[in-house]
């Protein structure tokens, strides 16, 4: 580059930070898409669980890029479970 | 684990500040730092790395597109970049190992993708590598708790799961809304009212069959009643067969029958508005394509007539070619061979005159045919509905009704069955009874409904079947409530769950960040600098999004927040602390730090804390820093291993080329443009003084006493004049006086008064910081360096290991260090010390 100030002699030290970063210390960290995904999971696998609102909140909020209508979708779905319970229970009265 | 990537150069070109392409070769040192005063675009290699790496191929300040108070994509490129034939683009190329990749992203058009090599880097930052020191200020002067706990969860890329979070927040706000909305309720419940002529408000099973019994059946019947809302009840079915006998009895049903198949065959409709009558039914329509029919038939024949010699239809379309306007008429008729001039029309313009007549002819007459098919298609039609209609109306009439109408009737649906081969029959005599029968039935069937009154048991039917449809409607709306509430408990128990993982994952890296922050923190505050604690709030607490910063201040001052105890630059020190300790902890695969202005809030002491920082803690990371804080610059060049840095500067911004890199060290010839523009160049003159020292104290070799440890990279001025003046003093060397001087540059450079001012002149009563000043002063420093010439006329020395004097460092001089006297009448052309 020809613009350092310093003067000092150029010997390529980024080779030198690259080989003492070549074994860095390794962290396990999973991105938050895994995480959600796990979490996901685990909520699926509670006990005695409502397995439609589970389902709901995975397809639509447990994800790293949330449709910006998410909540409405939701909360749509959920709505429309409530009306298909409903009816069910209309089925039933009905015989 | 894979070889960390680093990055080998970076190549701004239309781009921001940066018109003609600039490189700043990382190859060799690393790490870069570039000092310029506001405004001349140093941030402009911050945003080139931002860009790099955005999602959508812009800055976060600029937004996605133009709209409002944002700039939009366009602000990427140069104002001048299009005129100039430059596309706009960042370039860049990174390092893996020994494997070097290039890369580009251009800052124009859509879409501007993510080059691969971007990604595969940006994969390595888990968190943003990029600190810009405004967000920095905004952490600590404007933010709430909430905005805090949005801010870490952004920096620790848990950005998502703060999003889940807030939308689980609206959807449980939204679905409990949902379950206690009445709207249905409301809606079903005004329907009830109309129906029960608002005597009952709400329903209620027991309330409306009481309604039912007393007001709908007991007037026809007190004695009949329903047991329940059932359409199996005894009661129901009774009405039902009391609705059938009613109808029946009055004859009600036969009569409406009758009038049906009259209406289906004729009637006069007055419309309400009062305009013209109009007849339906099937032998209006008809009559009325009987009568179009007649018409089609006329005009045909009459355009028939106009096109009479059809046959000729072939021989006038071939001559129409052969008399065409661009064609060379024939001299002689082709068929007869008469000659032109002797026919009828006689000359080849009324030739074409009269077949144009012809041609025309017949182009009458097909859309005279076409409409006579359509219209004979339409009569046929229409004779189809009337001949399907006569028979029931002769039906309902009976064989001796006196005035022998059922005869007629009869007689006219066998001339109607005998059309198209037989005239159709005439229907004015039978239109004419019908019209009669009709106003009879009326009449007939209004005396009735008139004798029924109020109550009959079609309408008691109608409204029982009526609140038995909107009892269903009332039990499902029950039962979606229900449900819906019941829904929303499984969605308060299920979010309850996902909130508190979340919540336990965001304390979990908070807790691990913790200590290497206050490390940092530590570092920069001083070694009695409190911990800073990251709390979220208490499980029970309605608001988790919230991060509590807090501190044990005092015995009786445990977990208070520091905002109450603590300086703004020690909140600042706290923010960036954090975010320095996330990116070393988690960028590992890439560790690149890019710091925009990070220590405007800090004094110089800070300052100086923070270069000592990065040079202690940040050895393995890639720093590229641009600062308009000079000290800093300075300070940070002072500390850091100059075989890992390079440093720049930016004197000047040129609209038609970007910004101008000094590319050497400040020269007389830079001071003096400063004056020529009017301007002060104090800040260059010191510059420059600070290269002459440094300059000459690793030149001569003078011994500097072992600084404070906290302080184990800085190197005063003042320490290093003293060193020079030490040296100088044990080789009974003494620079001569400068004529009104008296050698106050080093006397000053002892005491240390430099660090306060922008240039050491400036010391009280030596001037008043004027460029007239600075000019005078500037030529005293200049007579006192030149007494550091060489006899060679160079001004560089050495001083080579058991030499107790320093030696020019030209190998063809190695002329013993004496001072040269001083020129009179002040400062002398002299060479700059290279």
């Amino acid at each position: 580059m020809g613009l350092d100030e310093t003067g000092a002699p150029e010997k390529a030290a980024i080779l030198d930070m690259l080989a003492a970063l070549a074994t860095p210390q390794v962290e396990n960290v999973d991105t938050p898409g895994d995480f959600l995904a796990t979490l996901s999971a685990s909520l699926k696998a509670l006990e005695g669980v409502d397995v439609d609102i589970a389902g709901i909140l995975s397809d639509h909020l447990l994800t790293v890029a949330p449709d910006p209508n998410a909540v409405s979708n939701a909360k749509a779905a959920i709505v429309a479970i409530a009306a298909k319970r409903a009816a069910l229970g209309q089925e039933e009265v009905d015989g | 684990m894979a070889d960390p990537t680093l990055f080998h150069s970076l190549t701004l070109e239309g781009f921001r500040a940066y018109l003609q392409p600039k490189t700043f070769d990382l190859s060799k040192k690393p790490c870069l730092a570039i000092f310029a005063p506001n405004g001349l675009g140093k941030s402009s290699v911050i945003d080139a790395l931002e860009f790099l790496f955005s999602e959508h191929g812009t800055l976060e300040r600029l937004g996605q597109r133009t709209l409002n108070n944002q700039a939009g994509p366009p602000a990427l490129a140069h104002n001048g970049a299009q005129a100039a034939g430059i596309a706009p683009m960042v370039k860049f190329t990174t390092i893996t190992g020994k494997t070097t990749l290039e890369g580009s992203r251009t800052a124009f058009g859509n879409p501007r993708p993510i080059h691969a090599a971007a990604t595969e880097m940006k994969a390595g930052f888990v968190v943003s590598p990029l600190i810009r020191g405004y967000t920095l200020r905004t952490f600590v002067e404007t933010h709430s708790p909430e905005n805090r706990y949005s801010d870490v969860a952004g920096w620790l890329q848990l950005s998502p799961l703060v999003e889940v979070q807030k939308n689980l927040r609206l959807l449980r706000r939204d679905v409990k809304a949902a379950a206690e909305s009445t709207t249905e309720q409301d809606r079903l419940a005004g329907l009830l009212r109309t129906e029960t002529a608002h005597a009952l408000q709400v329903w209620d099973d027991a309330t409306v069959l009481d309604f039912l019994n007393a007001s709908v059946i007991a007037p026809l019947d007190p004695e009949l009643t329903l047991a329940a809302l059932a359409a199996d009840d005894e009661g129901y079915v009774e009405i039902g067969n009391r609705v059938e006998a009613e109808e029946k009895r009055l004859g009600l049903a036969s009569l409406k029958q009758i009038r049906n198949s009259l209406v289906a065959l004729w009637q006069n409709v007055v419309p309400g508005d009062g305009g013209d009558a109009k007849c339906s039914g099937a032998i209006a329509a008809f009559d009325e394509a009987l009568s179009a029919l007649a018409d089609a038939k006329a005009a045909e024949a009459v355009e028939r007539d106009k096109a009479a010699g059809t046959v000729f239809r072939a021989l006038w379309k071939e001559a129409e070619k052969l008399f065409a306007d661009d064609a060379t008429a024939p001299n002689a008729c082709p068929v007869c061979a008469t000659a032109i001039g002797d026919t009828v029309a006689g000359s080849v313009p009324a030739i074409r005159d009269l077949l144009m007549t012809h041609l025309e002819d017949l182009q009458s007459y097909n859309d005279a045919k076409t409409a006579l098919d359509n219209a004979e298609n339409a009569a046929s039609q229409a004779h189809n509905q009337l001949v399907a209609r006569l028979p029931a109306m002769i039906e309902h009439l009976l064989d001796h009704d006196g005035d022998g109408f059922k005869i007629a009737l009869i007689a006219y649906q066998a001339g109607v069955a005998g059309w198209p081969i037989g005239e159709p029959p005439d229907s004015a005599a039978i239109v004419a009874e019908l019209e009669t029968r009709l106003a009879a039935f009326d009449y007939e069937i209004s005396e009735i409904e008139a004798k029924q009154g109020e109550y009959t048991w079609v309408k008691a039917k109608s409204s029982i079947d009526r609140l038995f449809n909107l009892q269903k409607d009332v039990a499902l709306a029950s039962r979606i409530t229900a449900q819906l509430t019941t829904l929303h408990e499984a969605l308060v128990v299920q979010a309850t769950f996902v909130s508190g993982k979340i919540r336990e994952k965001v304390q979990s890296l908070l807790d691990t960040l913790q200590e290497p922050m206050n490390n940092i923190y530590k570092e920069i505050q001083g070694a009695n600098a409190r911990p800073i604690r990251l709390e979220l709030p208490d499980e029970d607490e309605t608001n988790q999004q919230r991060m509590q910063l807090v501190i044990d201040f005092a015995d009786n001052r445990q977990s208070v927040a520091p905002g109450g105890y603590l300086s703004d630059s020690q909140i600042h020190s706290v923010a960036l602390a954090l975010r320095l300790a996330a990116i070393k902890k988690f960028n590992s695969a890439a560790p690149v730090i890019a710091l925009d202005d990070v220590v405007t809030s800090y004094d110089a002491d800070h300052r100086r804390a923070i270069g000592a920082l990065l040079a202690k803690m940040f050895t393995d990371c890639q720093i590229i820093l641009v600062t308009h804080d000079e000290r800093f610059f300075n300070y940070l060049k002072d500390q850091v291993a100059d075989k890992d840095w390079q440093y720049t500067r930016i004197i000047g911004l040129d609209p038609a080329f970007g910004p101008r890199f000094a590319d050497h060290k400040v020269t007389d010839e830079m001071i003096a443009d400063r004056w020529a523009k009017g301007e002060s160049a104090a800040n260059e003159m010191r510059q420059a003084e600070e290269e002459w020292l440094l300059g000459i104290a690793r030149g001569f070799g003078v011994n500097v006493r072992i600084r404070q440890l906290e302080k184990a990279y800085s190197y005063e001025r003042a320490e290093l004049a003293s060193a020079i003046s030490g040296f100088l003093g044990d080789l009974k060397l003494t620079p001569a006086d400068v004529p009104g001087v008296n050698n106050r540059f080093i006397a000053s450079l002892i005491k240390g008064d430099i660090e306060n001012f922008g240039s050491h002149f400036q010391e009280a009563p030596y001037g008043d910081g004027s460029i007239g000043d600075e000019k005078t002063r500037w030529d005293e420093f200049k007579a006192f360096r030149q007494q550091f010439e060489c006899v060679c006329g160079r001004a560089k020395y050495q001083r080579p290991v058991g030499l107790k004097q320093p030696v020019c460092a030209h190998d063809k001089c190695e002329t013993k260090f004496a001072f040269k006297p001083p020129v009179a009448g002040g400062a002398a052309s002299e060479v700059a010390a290279t």
